[in-house]
């Protein structure tokens, strides 16, 4: 058991953070559209061009071929810099890893770099109206047509489909009684005739996610990733990957509590304060987090697979999120009420808990989550 | 790769090794035997030493391996998951830093008993006089401020107290005489901080132990329990509860194993700051699991016959041992939240550490 940074390791933290320091920018607007994501799209460009977008891809790719450890490392330093929200993300955990195992060679060139760079932006067509939990159920279809194939039906709860270009999602290739295997992967250009964007507010007012309606797009067959009726491995690819959520990033946490700690100082609270155990809870709690990341990234580095733990990490992470934001809105009382760009703390705090909200919902509920645990590594019945 | 927060080879198999001969030889129904039989308590003693489990932290010239917190954590969360009784945290986490720091030719003989499994010692670091396992003990280890008293327990007068837990009887030492005082000594500042940190992560790695323990017969009985037709852990009510605790306790597991790493190799104050942790997240979530395990068992779990009242009292009385839960939570928020703090949010800086 050893936890420190080994020569070559703190040299390259240092790098990482002395290029943060002399790059990034404070803030970034959310975009909420196309043409409003240029200066996310440049942010994302200049790390990737850096060789900061996509650490743990192979060099041809543009990566640095960089192991989990130098990953989580850079992490905590991009958390602890500030820095801001990258457009890349959703692509590069959510479907890079179906492009690295599935992808043909030229779907790979084609695909990877601008997808890193932040030049294409994508999102995930897979939940729908019916298929939510079960996605299974998925409804939309694909029929063939001449060597392509039409793509018709209703996606919807797509993050980032407002700014993204492209879309990866299921379609039913089979019958709706073949489930999950009659289910095929497309990747499908937002410009492409047919392709319907309509915005979904959140709850504060903010259009942040979309629903995706697919009328006769016609898709050419180098846009099937996988096999045909293959389209479910292909996307839980993504699920039990080290590159994917299973490990989001610890930086997010620790770096979360300790603002949270500045702001309870901030109010005054001391340590006989009624509030205080919440603040150190939280704030073990993260401590415990960042731990079991390491602990899963040394056993991925001896060569195990992830599999159902990254349930126990979800759960664990979306639940604290929620703790951490709560509690921040409690020491904020009043000021919580109103979104003032004047106050960058409260208004980062407000935004931080809507986002929390959803974490225990998206990537699998909590009580999926929940369910995959009992029966995977706790081998409960199913029922 | 030196970022490596995993046990080594030798360490998984000594813990195994512990581990078996719990399973082979010290079931539960032998372990309650051993309550009213002083016979069972010091073979049990004996052939936990002949592992070599007493002397891994005690240095080679005092008989022991030389080994240090990373090879103590897991056996002693074997010895939770056994719910075995013994005074194991006060023999081996405390008595041993204390008498290794006094250069004692008395003290040195001790330690080498004690490696060879021949001395067993109750011992307070806090100037209490309620002791566990006096009647089992050769000597008692009273520290007050920085004086350590060695006694002889059959000269010190002690009365049974009426204990929670049948496998942790607590004692009252009333006087303890002059001719029953081997020694009075004032061990450095150094190694009263290692015997209440050590006891502090003995403790959380048997809270540890004795929590999964609760969770592995939990998840067979509501597997084996069927009502209205079929098990009752197909149920998702039921799943989901055990779910939670095993997710506590999943996560408090590398708050333990980073305190054993701590007081490996941090001299500072973050290994009391990190065991510390430790104890609060494993008491919480070995609470946690003995609840889950009592409520899953319904009215079995309830009843002194069943086995499993072993584990739920035991966790009761290793979490108001040590460090209660309210003392190190008041200890670490005193820490956190006091304004000269730095943050440190990076591994290779584990917190505390400059």
């Amino acid at each position: 058991v050893e936890l420190s940074d080994t020569h070559e390791q703190r040299e390259f933290r240092e790098r990482g953070r002395q290029w943060l320091a002399e790059n990034a920018p404070g803030s970034l607007p959310m975009p909420r559209s196309s043409s409003d994501s240029n200066a996310a799209r440049q942010w994302q460009g200049a790390l990737y061009d850096a060789g900061w977008g996509a650490l743990m891809w192979p060099e041809q790719f543009g990566g640095r071929n960089a192991s989990l450890v130098d990953w989580l490392i850079f992490e905590e330093e991009y958390h602890r810099a500030g820095a801001p929200y990258r457009i890349a993300q959703n692509g590069i955990s959510l479907l890079a890893p179906s492009l690295f195992s599935f992808g043909s060679a030229e779907q790979q060139a084609r695909f990877l770099r601008p997808l890193a760079r932040g030049d294409e932006v994508w999102c995930q067509a897979w939940s729908e109206p019916e298929a939510g939990s079960d996605l299974a159920s998925v409804r939309s279809t694909a029929s063939p047509d001449g060597s392509g194939w039409r793509l018709s039906g209703q996606k919807i709860w797509t993050s980032h489909a407002l700014e993204a270009d492209w879309a990866f999602g299921l379609f039913r290739t089979g019958s709706q009684e073949e489930r999950h295997r009659g289910l095929t992967y497309f990747l499908v250009p937002l410009d492409a005739a047919g392709v319907t964007v309509r915005p979904i507010a959140r709850l504060d007012g903010c259009e942040t996610f979309a629903e995706l309606f697919f009328d006769d797009v016609y898709v050419g067959r180098e846009l099937l990733l996988g096999e045909v009726g293959g389209g479910w491995s292909v996307a839980m690819e993504t699920t039990g990957s080290e590159r994917s959520f299973a490990l989001r990033s610890p930086g997010r946490f620790t770096v979360a509590t300790e603002r949270l700690r500045e702001l309870y100082l901030s109010h005054n609270g001391g340590s006989e304060d009624l509030l205080a155990g919440r603040v150190l809870d939280v704030w073990l709690d993260a401590e415990a987090y960042r731990l079991a990341v390491w602990q899963t990234a040394t056993q991925i580095t001896a060569g195990a697979r992830v599999g159902a733990e990254s349930s126990l990490h979800k759960l664990f992470w979306s639940e604290l999120d929620i703790r951490i934001h709560d509690l921040a809105l409690e020491l904020l009382g009043a000021q919580a009420l109103v979104c003032d760009p004047n106050d960058p703390v409260s208004a980062d705090w407000i935004e931080g808990s809507t986002t929390a909200l959803a974490g225990t919902i998206w990537g699998g509920t909590s009580e999926i989550q929940r369910n995959i645990v009992a029966h995977r590594l706790l081998g409960l019945p199913r029922s | 790769l030196k970022v490596y927060f995993d046990f080594d080879h030798e360490q998984y198999e000594f813990a195994a090794t512990v581990r078996r001969l719990i399973s082979d030889r010290l079931r539960p129904e032998r372990i309650r035997q051993g309550y009213s039989d002083p016979v069972i308590r010091l073979e049990t003693w004996k052939s936990l030493a002949d592992l070599g489990l007493h002397g891994i932290c005690a240095s080679t010239e005092d008989g022991g391996l030389g080994l240090g917190w990373l090879d103590l954590v897991l056996p002693f969360e074997a010895l939770g998951w056994g719910a075995i009784p013994g005074p194991y945290v006060e023999t081996i986490a405390i008595a041993i830093p204390l008498l290794a720091a006094l250069e004692d030719q008395l003290a040195q003989d001790w330690l080498a008993e004690i490696a060879a499994g021949e001395l067993v010692i109750s011992a307070t670091v806090d100037g209490s006089r309620v002791l566990p396992y006096v009647r089992d003990a050769g000597l008692l280890l009273l520290g007050d401020g920085d004086t350590l008293t060695v006694a002889k327990v059959d000269q010190v007068e002690f009365a049974p107290l009426p204990s929670v837990d049948r496998g942790m009887p607590m004692f009252a030492v009333r006087s303890v005489s002059p001719g029953a005082k081997l020694m009075t000594a004032n061990p450095p500042a150094e190694a009263w901080r290692k015997a209440r940190d050590g006891a502090s992560l003995a403790t959380a790695a048997q809270l540890l132990g004795a929590g999964s323990r609760c969770l592995e017969v939990t998840r067979d009985y509501v597997c084996q329990r069927k009502q209205f037709g079929r098990p009752i852990g197909s149920f998702q009510a039921v799943q989901h509860l055990l779910v939670n605790a095993f997710l506590r306790h999943r996560f408090a597991a590398p708050l333990v194993h980073r305190a054993a790493l701590s007081m490996t190799t941090q001299s500072d104050r973050s290994a009391t700051i990190h065991t510390g942790m430790a104890k609060v997240a494993a008491a919480r979530s070995a609470t946690n699991a003995a609840r889950v395990a009592l409520q899953l068992h319904g009215a079995m779990g309830f009843t002194q016959e069943y086995e499993l009242e072993m584990w739920l009292a035991r966790v009761r009385s290793l979490t108001a041992v040590h460090g209660t839960t309210a003392h190190h939570a008041r200890e670490l928020a005193s820490w956190l939240l006091a304004n000269d703090r730095q943050a440190d949010v990076g591994i290779g800086a584990p917190s505390g550490r400059r």
